[in-house]
Order: structure tokens, then sequence, then C-alpha cells
């Protein structure tokens, strides 16, 4: 482990004090793949930003574990009849780490700065779009009034995180680097920042929730793979994250490292072509046969997952049967990925009017998810297995997704990750009949359609129930699925490593939280 | 390193005999050097592998239908669900490594060849033409020429695959573009020399037909230093195909070339799975090594300065 001198002195007068509980003056050193683009918890919505901005900063509500919505800082919700007027009760016990309380006045802050912010390249702005007025009933209580009707309110607002009323307005995100503007209510506060190197967080011991095991951590970032590898097995840093799938056997089997494997919500999928009565990548027939449900149930049958899970992806992620894994809002614990059966596969081929197959080119990407090219092979594979002539063509990324959205292919890989804790957009951007206007569909680039599907998830992005639009979401992965409008394959593993004596849990949105990381002991 | 130099004569290269015919003399002259030899046993041992892969190989690695995931990263000799043993292993796709070094070898041979062959006939038109007319003609051949061969090879044929896209028929041409420039500048160079020698004024001055003269007389007086080009060549022009689909812009990856197995076996070399990589690198050094040993002994033959 690499210590400094100050955290060794540190540590020596800890251990002075408090001889019996070494954990606590623990400090560690963490390399993460990806660094956030600022430490302003404001700037972008992106995956990096979001995990760092974690550690330090708190949100009104945040994802549970179990799905949906848990308090955080505001402790209970209501929305009036008029479905416009939300009322947020919050928390009386949280400070700053300046010291200063938090009140309803800094959420307003917050979220009027969030409007503010300049040249974010995925900016929190959308998710306050809709919000006509803010304003503090008394210090802990807050109203929210909307200028429609916003089911997903909570998923809105309640994810921007609340930075201090102190630091006044017109603080631009740069400055958070400098800490004098990084003032949160989180686990962690920050310490220092050295971009393109390490950014050092220390334990916030006044924090309202369960206080970290350790005195400080320091999040060195380091894109290569190997580097980050290497760094591990150094001894340099005590756990990285996004380990590289194919060092995965050689990492579990080392003394002394601990691998943790999580599925993340990212689900990998094969897309069939069925926007026409031809298909561009088909021979052998005139017809368009994946408008035939009992092809796509036959492609559906012939991929083994489990093999791909296993053989390809390392052990790392789950077989999938549709977007959302358990955890996540609109799971639908009724479907459970198709069963491998080849046998069956043949005889819907012939009872579809193929009984000699036909000719098919599959495609996918070969540099965008874990082993990509070998994952398109595979299937490839399989469907030879049941009589197809299939012929495989992977593409790097950004030749791939161009093709892919003109529609040259007939049947492709894909990938969606959800990002928000629940399934309503994965189905909506990925399988709702296409329609630009609306901006449903953006991602239906077979151009599935089905016109129950759509009513029913109509349905749910209009409901306030949570009960009844989970039922709802859960009913439309059901009519997708049973249709074969895709064959989702798997949801792509998380992998992290961490040095023994170290226990990383992960959670449902996959990210590398140092909130998540504890001592064994 | 040839066996004569062993021994220290003071002309190491024997005259001619008199009365022998040019081919004999070069099989001669070649089985002096045992490098240059055991080079011809290697080409002609991984050509026959090349040719016969499908009736020697254990098993059709282009046949998707007959591979199985479960076999994938096996190391050398494991044997796999079917029963099947994979002397060299299996790659990522389960396929046998054996099986893919055959036909990877059949590729990169064929290509290379293929390729070699129609550079060198659109060599030799254009080397011929520039040499024979000289003046106008001459020059515009040879500054294209000069043009095209201030392009790195590589740089040539990246873009022209991002154009054309992948495929057998795509890299072949990419390869003809890549090297018919070098051809025409030797071709050039041998016919100017052999245009000044005093059997083609003979012929002039016959009244003999142009084409005759160029076909009939220059033409083959400019092959020897051609075959020696056209055997580098092909080396050269298999270790770009190998390099392009190493880059991943060659080959479709259900038709692996050695390259292309390289590529894919690339990424699990830091996890100890070597054999994905390491037996059809040796595969493409052995080839490589072969087609220079050959290619040189028939260099230092066919020179006229070593002749003399």
């Amino acid at each position: 482990m690499k210590t400094t001198l100050r955290t060794l002195a540190l540590g020596t007068a800890f251990a002075a004090l408090m001889a019996g509980s070494p954990a606590l003056a623990q400090s560690l050193t963490v390399a993460l793949q990806a660094e956030p683009s600022s430490i302003d918890p404001q700037f972008a919505t992106t995956g990096q930003n979001q995990q760092i901005a974690l550690n330090m900063f708190d949100t009104l509500v945040r994802f549970s574990d179990t799905g949906g919505f848990a308090p955080s800082l505001a402790t209970e919700w209501s929305v009036a009849e008029d479905e416009l007027t939300w009322t947020f009760s919050l928390r009386d016990d949280v400070t700053f780490h300046d010291g200063s309380p938090f009140t309803a006045d800094d959420v307003i802050f917050s979220v009027e700065r969030v409007a503010a912010i300049e040249n974010s390249p995925a900016p929190f702005a959308q998710r306050v779009a809709n919000i006509a007025s803010i304003t503090a009933l008394d210090d802990y209580t807050i109203e929210v009034v909307t200028t429609d009707p916003a089911p997903t309110l909570l998923n809105d607002l309640g994810t921007i995180y609340i930075v201090s009323d102190e630091i006044g307005d017109g603080v631009g995100s740069d400055q958070f680097g400098f800490g004098d503007a990084a003032i949160g209510t989180g686990a962690y506060r920050f310490v220092s920042y050295t971009p393109g190197d390490r950014l050092v967080i220390a334990r916030n011991d006044a924090y309202w929730g369960d206080v970290p095991d350790f005195e400080e951590i320091a999040i060195r970032f380091i894109s290569s793979d190997a580097s980050r590898v290497a760094s591990l097995q150094a001894g340099e840093v005590d756990m990285i994250d996004a380990v590289p799938p194919n060092d995965l056997d050689r990492l579990r089997a080392l003394d002394g490292v601990e691998v943790i494997s999580a599925a993340s919500a990212r689900m990998v999928y094969m897309g069939f072509d069925q926007g026409g009565e031809t298909t561009p990548m088909v021979t052998g027939t005139d017809a368009n046969p994946f408008l035939d449900r009992r092809v796509r149930e036959a492609l559906a049958l012939a991929i083994d997952r489990q093999a791909i899970v296993s053989r390809i992806q390392f052990d790392s992620g789950e077989p999938a049967g549709q977007f959302g894994p358990e955890g996540i809002f609109g799971h639908n614990p009724d479907l459970a990925p198709t069963e491998y059966n080849p046998e069956r596969a043949r005889e819907l081929l012939a009872e579809a009017g193929y009984p000699e197959g036909f000719g098919l080119t599959v495609h996918g990407p070969n540099d965008r998810y874990i082993n990509d090219g070998i994952v398109t092979q595979t299937v490839g594979q399989m469907w030879a297995q049941i009589g197809l002539d299939v012929g495989v063509e992977t593409l790097p990324f950004n030749v791939y997704s161009p093709r892919a959205t003109a529609r040259e292919f007939s049947a492709f890989l894909f990938s969606f990750g959800i990002t928000t804790g629940e399934t309503s957009l994965g189905l909506r951007n990925v399988l709702a009949t296409f329609d630009e206007a609306r901006g449903w569909g953006s991602n239906n680039r077979f151009r599935y359609s089905n016109a129950e599907f759509d009513e029913t998830l109509g349905a749910a992005f209009a409901e306030f129930d949570e009960a009844e639009r989970e039922r709802l979401l859960q009913e439309a992965a059901r009519i997708a699925m049973e249709d074969f409008a895709i064959t989702p394959l798997y949801w792509e593993g998380n992998n992290w490593a961490v040095r023994a004596g170290l226990v990383f849990t992960p959670s449902p949105d996959g990210r590398s939280l140092m909130t998540n990381l504890s001592s064994a002991d | 390193m040839t066996i004569a130099s062993v021994t220290p004569t003071p002309n190491p290269a024997p005259p001619a005999i008199e009365g022998e015919a040019p081919w004999r003399r070069v099989v001669r002259e070649f089985a002096k050097s045992w490098t240059a030899m055991f080079g011809l046993l290697l080409l002609v041992l991984v050509v026959l592998i090349a040719i016969f892969a499908p009736l020697l190989s254990p098993q059709n690695p282009y046949d998707l239908a007959s591979l199985s995931i479960m076999d994938n990263r096996l190391p050398p000799g494991e044997t796999g669900w079917g029963g099947m043993t994979y002397v060299l292993g299996t790659d990522g796709q389960g396929r046998d490594m054996l099986s893919a070094i055959m036909y990877g070898l059949r590729i990169s041979l064929g290509v290379g060849v293929v390729s070699c062959t129609i550079a060198l006939f659109i060599g030799l038109a254009a080397g011929l033409a520039a040499a024979y007319f000289g003046g106008r003609v001459d020059t515009i051949i040879m500054r294209i020429v000069d043009l095209h061969l201030s392009f790195p090879a590589i740089l040539i044929a990246l873009i022209l695959l991002a154009v054309l896209g992948r495929g057998i028929d795509k890299i072949i041409i990419a390869l003809i573009v890549v090297q018919w420039a070098t051809f025409a500048r030797t071709v050039r160079g041998a016919a100017l020399a052999e245009r000044r020698k005093e059997y083609i004024e003979a012929a002039q001055c016959l009244g003999l037909p142009q084409w005759k003269i160029v076909f009939g007389h220059l033409l083959p007086n400019c092959m020897p230093p051609m075959m020696v080009i056209f055997t580098v060549e092909i080396a050269s022009a298999i270790a770009l195909e190998a390099t392009l689909s190493f880059l991943g812009v060659g080959l479709p990856i259900t038709q692996p070339s050695l390259g292309l197995l390289i590529s894919n076996g690339f990424q699990f070399i830091l996890s100890g799975q070597y054999w994905i990589s390491v037996y059809p690198g040796i595969a493409l050094l052995v080839l490589i090594v072969a087609i220079n040993l050959v290619g040189d002994q028939l260099r230092d033959i066919l020179n006229p300065r070593n002749a003399q």
C-alpha cells in the first residue's frame, strides 16, 4: 500500500490515541478507469462524473437496492390532487462539510444553479426544465410546481446533487477542482484534485448516514487496462475498477486479491430487421424471414446464453431475458432468459417454411463491448448449427453504428445500458414504434412495431402511481419479449478487484463508489 | 553462407560449363547452398500443406457449424467436448489452431501469389513500354511510379481497404496497387540496359515488328531479375496482408488468415493463453523466411555480376 508521510504520521497519531481500531485510520489508494470531466457534481450526467459526485454529494432521493426510490436528503414526498404540486420534507440533522446546516435554501439554490451550468456535454438542465416554481414552505419543507403532470419528477429532480448555497452565484464548474466550492453533505469530503492524476477525499466524520471505514482515499485515474491491473498486482493500489475480462481468471487465481463481479444493467441483444418486406443481408429467400415470429423465436432458442457468459465473458455477467435485471424498476420476475433448445429451433424454422434455413450475414461491433466480436461470431456459429448459412462481419463501432442506424443490416448486435434505475427509457428508445417527432423508438434500428406494446408503455409514462407504473412497465416488457421483438443475450458484467481485507459491495447502478467500499474487520 | 565459401577458392563462382542449358546451371548453383535448399524444402512443405489443407486438417475452421464455443481457449494437447484432441489448442472461437493455421497458410500464400502475379504483369507492361518507347511515355510512366513509391505501402493499402471494404478480392486489389510500381521500376532498369545491346539493334535492322522485339527478345532477357523480385515481393505481400489483417481491415473474421489469427489471439496473450497468437506467428515466420532464403539464393545466381 502506498502511504504518504502525512498519512503515515496521521496513522501513527491515531494508533497512539485510539489503539484497538486500526481500520479507522486506514488510508487507501484506488485506481479508476474513467476520470470525471469536472468535480462539479452538477456539470454532467455522465457515469464517470456521477460516480465521483456520489462520494461527496447527496441527492434528495436515491435508487433503492430493490428498484424504485428510497429517502436520502428528502425523508418524504407527495404529489397533490392536481398532479402538479409536489411537497418534499427534508432531513433536519444534516450539515455540509464546512459545518453550515443543510436547509431548503440549499435545495432551491442547487436546482436553480443547474439551469445556469454552461458548456456541459450532458447537462442536468433538462431534468429541471419541467419545474415552474420551487419555494421553501419552511426550513425543511419545499414545494415544487411543474408545468405539466410529471410522473418522472422523482427521477429528474431527485437525482440532482445538492451543493451548499454558501458558495454563491456565478461559481464556475472549474472552481470545484480547487476545493473552495466542492462542499457537499456526502460521506467523504474533498481534499485535493490533480487533473489527469488523482482526487483525494477524506472521511466526513459528521456524516448523517453510515460513516465510512477509511480516513482518506486517493482516487487515481488510470485509463490503461494493463497499467491498472499492474498497479494492483504491484501493490500500488488497493482497488481497481473495470477489470479487463480477459484478466479475470488470472486475478481470481492470485493470492491476496479478491475479484468482485456483478451483472450490470447493460443488456446486449440481437436485433432483427422487421422494417420491410425484404431485408438487405438475407439470401436464399425473397421474403423478410424476420417478419415471422416463429423465425425470431427459433433464432432466440438457438442461442446458448450460458455458454456465451461462461466462455466469452469469463463468468462475469448473466444471461438476459429482458431489459432490466433484478433490482431495476420494471424488472419482470416472470420473464426468464430463453432456454437453449436447438431441436425446437429447427422445428420452428421448418414450420415457418425454411426447412433448409436461409443465408444470413450477422453484423456486430468489434471494439465497443466486452469481446463483442467473438460474441457476434458465436451467435453466428449457433445459428449455423440450426441450419442457417451464416456469414459474420464485425466492424469498428464508429463505422458500425452509422451503418446500423442507416438500416443496412438484417441481424445485428447492440446494447442498451440503463442509467436511470428503471426500464422505461430502454423500452421506449429500443422497442417503441419509431417516431422521430415524438422521440420514441430512437434506438429502434430494426423498426419493431407493436401497437399493444406502444399503448401499454404510453400508459406507463402517464401513470403517477408507482406500483401501477411498475406493473405497466412489466407488462410492456412481457408483450415485447413474448413477441421475440429482440433476442436479449446477456447483461454485461462489471468487475472490480480489491486487495484482501477490503470488501466492495456493488450497487445496481454498477458505479465504482467509495461508499460501497468497506473494511473486512 | 554457402558451402563453397568455407573452402577458400580464388574464384567463388565457377564459370558456366560450356553448352549447359541455363536452367541446369540455375539448379546446379542453387543446390550449392544448403540454407537455400533448406528454405526450398520448407517452402515446398508449406505449399503442399496449403494446397492439401482440406484433406490434412482435422477440422474445417471456416465452417461455423462445426465449431463449438465450449471448446474455446483450450491449451495445446487438450481434448474437447466432441472428443477431438487439439494439438495446438483452440482460439477464442473454439477453432482448432492447427486447422486454422493450415487454412491460414492457404489464404496467405494464395493472396501473395495471385496479387504478385497480376502486379508482375502490370509492372512488366508498364516498365517495358517505358524503356522501349522512352521519351514522353517513359517520363509519364516513371513519374507515376515515383509518386507511387513515395507513399508507404501500408498507407496506400489502408486507404484502399477503407474505401473498398473487406474481403479477399479487395485485399488482392490493394496488394496489386501497392506492388506494381516496384515491378515496373525494376523491369524498366533491366530493359533499358538490354535495349542498348546489339541484338535489339540487329532485330530492329531486320525489320521485325515492335511487339516481336519487345516480347520475343527484350522480355525474356529481363526475366531473371524479375524472378528474384517476384519471389521477394511474395514474401512482402504476405507480410503486408498479415499486417492489414492484424489491424482489422483485411479478411473477414470467419475466414482468418495468419495475420487475423495473430490479432485474435493478441487480446489473450497477457492472460497466459499464448498459443492463439504464437503458433500462427511461427507459421508466418517459417513461410516468409523460407521464401526469402529461396529468393536470396536466386538473386545470387541470377545476378550477372556474381557470375563473372
